[in-house]
């Protein structure tokens, strides 16, 4: 009855509304809204503009040396742990008083050959002759800013690099993808010269790393690159380059370059949809034991038009070098944990908004446990903590989530990057921000370590600095970047991260790429190796 | 505004009951049954499920990435997603909320009834933060439709380039007004 009142109520509404507007016979209050506010709309669109590689730079103030009297930079326990400002600790003792590049959202790797030999990357300069990377020799006491990335063959690059990843493999070989407005990835076995990058050029143009999936052509963004063994062939190294596809949902795609130098992505695969509203955030982590790779994202789930957003975490995982991606019998991946986040907006400490999502996560190489941080906003102080889970084996070929443990107390803290080194301690690097001195937002840069499989964290500050710009009013205003990067190369944790020279000895304020290395003593024996699924034949891809 | 021709089979369907309504869904091809909650979606033969599904989520395209045989501007997906919330009365005032806003020329709402079912369509630009340093925030034309089923809300979230043609726009439409009860309105 009450079924039919409501159909014979909506026919006679909708019969007069017919009658008396000529529109849709369902629509009971009908917005005068025309297409033309659609089309409109369609030239607000916009998809090109210069990168944020503002030079923020100022004259240095008496606090950026000890903002709020604490001294910026304090020793790191360990007779081999460093940390340096790659600009003053330059073979160019000049640079130091020239350099005034926005030094933003880095990327760190370190040739496991030779781990004296490490490289960074940051919006150091753009294309138009070659790009800038930052490399040293001897375990990072000196840089020097070396012009060594040409720019893709055959391509227009100018104004990038713009996101960039790169990463070591074996045999001296290291791999790098960077964004134009699509994807391209190069491989060289000497990164200071610009001759040894190897392209796949094909008539003249380099081959987009995204090129299998052209809906995402002009629509990939945030690329993040790693190397790992290959699953069924282990003496052979993989490169995996992870991007979003944002003609999609986005959709999370995972393109794979098998044992090739120049890579050539023969397989791409969606390892997850995410949402509107946030960044997807989308990272990668490689067991390295395994070949296995894990595919990690966000999903807005609430209040994804408001503040704070309520997300959920993903993981997938690939045991058979992308060709599938399933974790738990879940195509789309797992749910790991579902939190509030304060993201992107209101940008992180006033001036970086969060276009990198706030999730990290590295496998433990000695049982393959993945440890996977994330935001979380504590709902009665308001504050964005960081909190990890632990993911291990279940057995039966899935994973079982853990227990949510805290890397950081009640503070205001972004930008996470986890680590795990041989000896199972697990480093987390992340940012806070710590409220303001002379107009101007006071970061501090952290590197907390867990000695106890994430359960309880010792928290080390690297750099306290006040950031070299106020808030421009720009919502997309990144003077730190998307991410930072740290990695972990036998017990010790190599990072690098966006900080204030001040502390260094710059003459005046700017943000440089800073570099540690933390090798932490062990507290606890080293982990027993588990047992773990052997890989799963991988299907025959198109190579 | 909407054609009239378009909205008299739906019409004609609430007239004639479900026999009409199985008739409509072989006429308009696949259908989405969700088994949970007791509902059907209907799309046209040329959008494709997505293989990533999640648990309370369904998702079609109207093209393949690998292959899209559609031009940019008109790829479109939708997705259906179920909530339960505490109550009816919560799902009634989410949907009052949703009334509540201000029309204004970015985002617009309507108030429906779909088989039966209260129903609010909202529409407006939708700001996908890209995180590249190379673009600005990226807008895309969000055609969501909240249909209340006592304590269940199933949300039909379409999203489309801004410059879309109105006949995908209109196909969007016809997807999240298709949506039909087992237990009826």
């Amino acid at each position: 009855m009450k079924r039919l009142t409501q159909v014979g109520l909506a026919v006679l509404i909708a019969g007069l509304v017919l009658l008396l507007k000529g529109s849709s016979p369902l629509v009971t209050t009908a917005t005068a809204q025309t297409q033309n506010k659609a089309q409109q709309q369609a030239k607000e669109s916009t998809r090109s503009a210069p990168p944020d590689t503002t030079p923020y730079t100022r004259p240095a103030l008496p606090e950026d040396s000890a903002p709020r009297g604490v001294r910026a930079i304090p020793l790191l326990p360990g007779v081999s742990s460093i940390i340096v400002d790659v600009v003053v600790n330059n073979t160019d003792p000049n640079l130091t008083n020239t350099d005034t590049f926005n030094d933003g959202e880095t990327s760190i790797a370190v040739n496991p050959a030779n781990i004296n030999e490490i490289v960074i990357t940051a919006f150091s300069e753009s294309w138009g002759a070659n790009a800038p990377l930052w490399r040293s020799t001897d375990g990072g006491n000196i840089w020097t800013k070396q012009f060594t990335i040409p720019a893709p063959p055959g391509v227009a690059a100018a104004g990038c690099p713009c996101d960039q990843a790169v990463d070591y493999g074996r045999n001296n070989q290291m791999s790098g993808t960077f964004l134009i407005s699509d994807i391209f990835s190069g491989t060289t076995t000497d990164p200071a010269s610009a001759a040894a990058w190897n392209w796949l050029v094909i008539a003249g143009v380099t081959q987009r790393t995204n090129h299998l999936v052209p809906s995402s052509f002009g629509d990939a963004d945030q690329p993040w690159l790693l190397v790992n063994r290959d699953p069924t062939t282990p003496t052979q190294d993989d490169v995996y380059a992870a991007y979003d596809d944002f003609s999609g949902g986005p959709d999370m795609r995972v393109a794979v370059s098998f044992g090739v130098d120049p890579p050539n992505f023969t397989v791409d695969n969606q390892s997850g949809t995410s949402t509107g509203g946030i960044n997807p955030g989308h990272r990668l982590a490689v067991d390295r034991q395994t070949g296995f790779v894990y595919s990690l994202f966000q999903r807005c789930v609430g209040n994804c038009g408001g503040d704070p957003k309520n997300i959920n975490y993903m993981l997938n995982r690939s045991t058979d070098g992308g060709a599938t991606w399933i974790l738990n019998g879940m195509p789309g991946g797992i749910i790991v944990a579902n939190a509030d986040s304060t993201q992107p907006q209101p940008k992180f400490g006033t001036v970086n908004a969060l276009l990198g999502g706030a999730d990290h996560a590295a496998v433990d190489p000695n049982n393959g446990d993945v440890y996977y941080v994330y935001g979380s906003r504590d709902a009665g102080t308001g504050n964005d903590r960081l909190a990890i889970r632990r993911i291990f084996d279940n057995g039966g070929g899935g994973v079982t989530v853990g227990p949510e443990n805290f890397v950081t107390g009640q503070v205001e803290a972004a930008i996470p990057s986890v680590a795990v080194a041989s000896n199972g301690i697990v480093g987390v690097f992340y940012y806070t921000f710590d409220g303001f001195s002379s107009g101007f937002p006071i970061f501090s840069a952290h590197l907390a370590q867990s000695s106890d499989q994430g359960v309880t964290f010792s928290d080390q500050m690297l750099e306290m600095f006040l950031s070299s710009a106020a808030d421009n009013g720009d919502p997309r205003q990144r003077v730190l970047g998307d991410y930072m990067q740290m990695k972990a190369v036998g017990t010790c944790f190599y990072g690098a991260f966006t900080g204030n020279g001040v502390p260094f000895g710059r003459p005046f304020s700017n943000h440089d790429p800073i570099f540690f290395r933390a090798c932490p003593a062990s507290t606890r024996p080293t982990p027993t190796p588990r047992s773990r699924p052997t890989p799963a034949p991988r299907p025959t891809p198109p190579r | 505004m909407f054609k009239k021709a378009f909205f008299i089979p739906i019409l004609t369907t609430f007239i004639v009951g479900e026999e009409a309504i199985s008739m409509q869904q072989e006429a308009r091809g696949p259908v989405y049954r969700n088994e949970k909650f007791g509902y059907t979606v209907s799309y046209p033969d040329h959008w494709f499920t997505s293989r990533l599904q999640y648990a309370n989520e369904f998702e079609i395209r109207n093209y393949v990435s690998e292959d899209p045989q559609v031009p940019a501007r008109n790829r479109a997906l939708v997705r259906i997603v179920d909530k339960v919330n505490e109550s009816a009365e919560v799902t009634d005032r989410f949907l009052d909320s949703l009334v509540a806003r201000q029309n204004t020329p970015k985002q617009e709402h309507q108030t429906l009834a779909i088989d039966g079912h209260r129903a609010v369509r909202v529409r407006g630009k939708l700001a996908y933060a890209t995180g590249s340093s190379i673009d600005k925030t990226a807008f895309y034309l969000a055609i969501s439709t909240y249909i209340a089923d006592e304590k269940h809300t199933i949300s039909l979230e379409a999203s489309v380039p801004v410059d879309v043609d109105e006949s995908v726009i209109q196909e969007i439409i016809k997807i999240e007004e298709s949506v039909k009860f087992d237990k009826g309105g």
